[in-house]
């Protein structure tokens, strides 16, 4: 809905001139002359300072105000993103690397070469299982503080649709709820159906994606 | 082959959760201001053309004349003065409402403080960097990237492009969104009828994976999808 | 005073009047092409032959005949997603005209199936011209080895018979699709062997991973057998085999082929090549049956595959099921090859496979499954073969992996050895 007129042009800073017109000179009595003389002295230069005050006052006030507006911005909305927002809700790397992965699993783990983001250094933990099976799967957390965890990260080579990825996606979705104990269901359900695509979902303000570079999941934030 | 199992001993969760991040309805900015005056056009009542001037006019007498001619200094005084006045109100009220403001060749955003944008960012959790006459803030959010340049002269903003890219070509959503409707009604930021109307328009265009570009005032929006991951908003003062 | 009060009143009714906005149209050339793939995606899914050539040339026959031919081919075929996509296409502007390539076609049947939405496409360069200010397509020439390099770009393959030639579908039982072009006018008479064979293999093969559905596609012209699915290009083509199956890869969202898991299969049955050998047709489609019900679970990818041994070896020694003369003859074959000294001990290696020796190493193949149903039924020779299909091995020398033993324990309870030395023994003696 637009509001109706058309927009203005710029505006004259004064009258627009008016061209005299000239009449041959007619006689007059005398008394009769001064007083129309007086008249129209004082009308013709009423016209001048009407001309010129207009033109001076317009140009002046054209030229020399400055337009209005407020000096700052208007304030965001609440949904603006926000740098809060890079965060896995509640998610730590003590959850992932030592109550998960480490303590119930006997996962290994490493830092690798952080990663650059926003202009600051983001560290890189990559952790898999123990001995032979170190190469079938392994997870990769990037956090910058140990409650700033930006993103968690499975990927399986067992082969899309192997029950051992199934677990890991779904353990993987179920471990970065846990501060939300009532979407922790919902979320490894959604995993378990669908590892081994490209789909993804948005629960609370995580985003799962499931990806097929080759067969992964992660878990990052939504926005 | 390893299967992962659940977290052995979940740990418990804080007392409560964090508390929610500071906001609620943000307060309704001013209303438009003052309806200002329109440039006058002719006045009523414009005196008919002079007939001439007699040749020769009788001088009257010597006090006459002098009175006279001080009445019609006086007229033209008052008369200048009013007509100055009139039009310097009515044409800077006129340029005080102007959409745009004009800064070294340029046209800015009308009193807004660049810097003053920078730290609403920055206090918003944006990283913002300077560079030349350039001052760009970037924020990575998951699968979103989020990134605003703003063209900067005289301490004013003269050019917005905004770059919302989405890895895996991920939809857009509300909150993304949100970030190029905030930029999109910053040139109208004090007229809420205007703004909510650039809002909408941002939302329709984005819906329908349209490019499109319009003319709002002395603004150029233009708003592409060149690939099917990223989003391109440009918002830039017109030259005259 | 007359000014003041004039300019007052006016200062109360006159306003600045609020901005609007001017929209307009888009006119960048990206965006109105997406907009004529988005036309032809919804001409396609509705049936509207006119929707579908809209967009071209109307000036250029050649372009409208062959679309118009597409067009109605692709109408009988079932669809479960047939849509352009937005995904990878580079715009290059060459001379008055605008280059659009890779052009993607999600061309996925209701016989197919990829893991998510992976799916089987083709692709195409567009070439648009502006024509008074409507986007107009002169040509669309479809990607093949040859068109790519020539064009200079790269996407899934457009060398489907629908592309190039007028086809017949018929649909049989369920989830069989079989296809003629204009030199097989007889296909009424394939539907049964067919449908018979399907029902064989789909026995034989059980609830293992498998496409929803088969397509074959039959013809006579040799040429046509060389251009479909780009074969001739291949550097092991022979014109002469009976017919050749064709695994799928499907795309994922950004475009790119997904090389983990095939996408569906199709079947080109060469029956130029079996009537002029006088081979029974229903051969043919079990042995090319035999691939496609297994090729979901194949070890896919480019840069290694499942061993031709088994692929073909298997499919030769379904041939031979219920067929002792068949059997017999395989085990005839393969016996001849050990005399004449080309066997090693171990099953061909894929190399040279399909070289001067491809009848040989097909039945030396068989032999492994042959053995396999002697020592454990027709299960043990699926299971054998389920199981040599995901794995990686270009030498022929799985039966000498050190895990092949705990899959002969598995699945016939002996040692891998013991198998080994009881298949060497039943090649060297012809049984």
């Amino acid at each position: 809905m637009t509001v109706p007129g058309p927009y203005p042009g710029h505006p004259a800073p004064g009258f627009p001139p008016h061209a005299p017109m000239g009449q041959p000179p007619v006689a007059r009595p005398p008394r009769e002359r001064g007083k129309a003389g007086f008249v129209l002295a004082t009308v013709g230069a009423a016209v001048v300072a009407l001309l010129c005050g207009g033109a001076v006052g317009g140009g002046a006030g054209f030229f020399t105000t400055e337009p209005e507006g407020s000096e700052t911005a208007q304030p965001f909305p609440d949904n603006f993103p926000h740098g809060d927002q890079q965060y896995l809700r509640g998610v730590t790397v003590k959850l992932v690397v030592d109550e998960w992965l480490k303590k119930a699993n006997d996962w290994e783990c490493e830092s690798r070469e952080p990663r650059e983001i926003n202009g600051r250094n983001a560290d890189v933990m990559w952790c898999n299982p123990p001995g032979d099976a170190s190469s079938d799967m392994h997870v990769t957390i990037v956090y910058e503080a140990d409650d700033k965890v930006r993103e968690v990260d499975a990927t399986c080579w067992e082969g899309v649709g192997a029950k051992p990825c199934e677990a890991l996606f779904s353990t993987m979705a179920d471990t970065v709820f846990v501060p939300q104990e009532s979407l922790r269901g919902k979320a490894a359900d959604w995993a378990a159906k669908n590892g081994g695509t490209e789909r993804f979902t948005v629960i609370g303000d995580i985003r799962l994606e499931a990806n097929l570079d080759p067969n992964g999941m992660r878990a990052i934030p939504a926005v | 082959m390893s299967e992962p199992g659940h977290p052995a001993n979940p740990p418990t969760p804080p007392a409560g959760w964090p508390p929610p991040p500071p906001g609620g309805v943000p307060p309704q900015p001013a209303g438009f201001p003052a309806q200002p005056a329109g440039f006058p056009p002719q006045p009523a009542g414009f005196p008919p053309p002079p007939v001439g001037f007699p040749p020769g006019s009788a001088p009257a007498s010597a006090s006459g004349g002098g009175k006279r001619w001080l009445v019609t200094v006086a007229v033209a005084v008052v008369v200048l003065l009013a007509a100055g006045i009139t039009s310097y109100v009515v044409s800077s009220s006129y340029a005080r409402t102007a959409v745009s403001q004009s800064c070294d060749i340029y046209k800015c955003i009308p009193r807004l403080k660049a810097e003053s944008v920078v730290t609403a960012l920055k206090d918003r959790g944006y990283t913002c960097t300077t560079d030349a006459n350039h001052e760009t803030c970037e924020l990575q959010i998951g699968a979103f990237y989020f990134d605003a340049s703003l063209q900067v002269s005289e301490g004013l903003i003269t050019r917005i492009n905004l770059r919302v890219y989405r890895e895996a070509s991920a939809p857009l959503t509300p909150g993304s969104v949100a970030f190029l409707k905030w930029f999109g009604a910053l040139p109208y930021r004090d007229d809420p009828v205007l703004a909510a109307e650039i809002e909408a328009w941002v939302d329709q265009q984005v819906e329908a994976t349209k490019d499109a570009k319009a003319v709002i005032g002395d603004y150029e929006y233009s708003l592409t999808n060149p690939e099917p991951h990223s989003v391109l908003f440009e918002i830039k003062g017109t030259y005259s | 005073m007359l000014l003041a009060g004039g300019a007052l009143v006016l200062a109360g009714c006159a306003e600045r009047k609020r901005p609007t906005i001017r929209s307009q149209d888009d006119d960048s050339p990206r965006g109105r092409f997406r907009a004529l793939l988005e036309r032809r995606t919804k001409a396609l899914n509705d049936g509207d032959e006119a929707g579908y050539l809209a967009d071209l040339d109307q000036s250029n026959k050649e372009l409208v005949e062959r679309e118009r031919m597409v067009f109605a081919n692709l109408a009988q075929f079932e669809f479960e997603e047939l849509r352009y996509v937005d995904a990878g296409i580079m715009e290059e502007t060459d001379g008055d005209s605008t280059l659009f390539q890779p052009v993607t076609r999600i061309v996925k049947l209701k016989a197919d199936a990829g893991p998510g939405e992976i799916a089987p496409a083709e692709s195409f360069s567009f070439r648009v011209v502006d024509q008074g200010g409507k986007l107009v397509v002169t040509d669309i020439v479809a990607a093949t080895r040859s068109t790519m390099e020539k064009l200079r770009f790269s996407g899934p393959h457009g060398t489907a018979p629908w592309l190039t030639d007028k086809l017949r579908v018929v649909k049989a039982s369920g989830d069989v699709w079989l296809v003629a072009d204009e030199t097989v006018r007889d296909l009424d008479k394939y539907v049964d062997a067919t449908g018979q064979q399907i029902d064989f293999v789909e026995r034989l093969w059980g609830d293992r991973p498998k496409f929803p559905g088969h397509v074959l596609f039959f013809t006579r012209a040799a040429g046509n057998f060389k251009q479909w699915y780009d074969f001739g290009s291949a550097g092991n083509f022979n014109p002469d085999v009976l017919g050749i199956q064709v695994p799928l890869w499907g795309v994922k969202k950004d475009g790119r082929y997904y090389e983990g898991q095939f996408a569906g299969a199709r079947i080109v049955v060469n029956l130029g090549s079996i009537e002029a050998g006088n081979t029974p047709p229903s051969l043919t489609i079990r042995h090319e049956l035999a691939h496609a019900i297994s090729s979901r679970a194949r070890l896919a990818g480019s840069a290694f595959s499942a061993p031709t041994w088994a692929i073909e070896g298997f499919a030769r020694y379904t041939e031979t099921i219920d067929n002792p003369s068949r059997a017999s003859a395989v085990r005839r074959h393969a016996a001849s090859g050990v005399r004449a000294g080309k066997f090693r001990g171990r099953p061909p290696a894929d190399d040279d496979f399909y070289g001067k020796d491809v009848g040989y190493h097909y039945s030396l193949g068989a032999t492994v499954f042959l053995m396999a149903e002697r020592v454990g039924g027709k299960e043990a020779a699926v299971e054998l073969y389920a199981t040599a299909i995901d794995t990686i091995d270009a030498g022929g020398q799985f039966l000498e992996f050190p895990r092949f033993d705990a899959i002969s324990q598995r699945i016939f309870g002996i040692s891998g050895p013991a198998f080994r030395d009881r298949w060497r023994s039943f090649v060297r003696n012809g049984g």
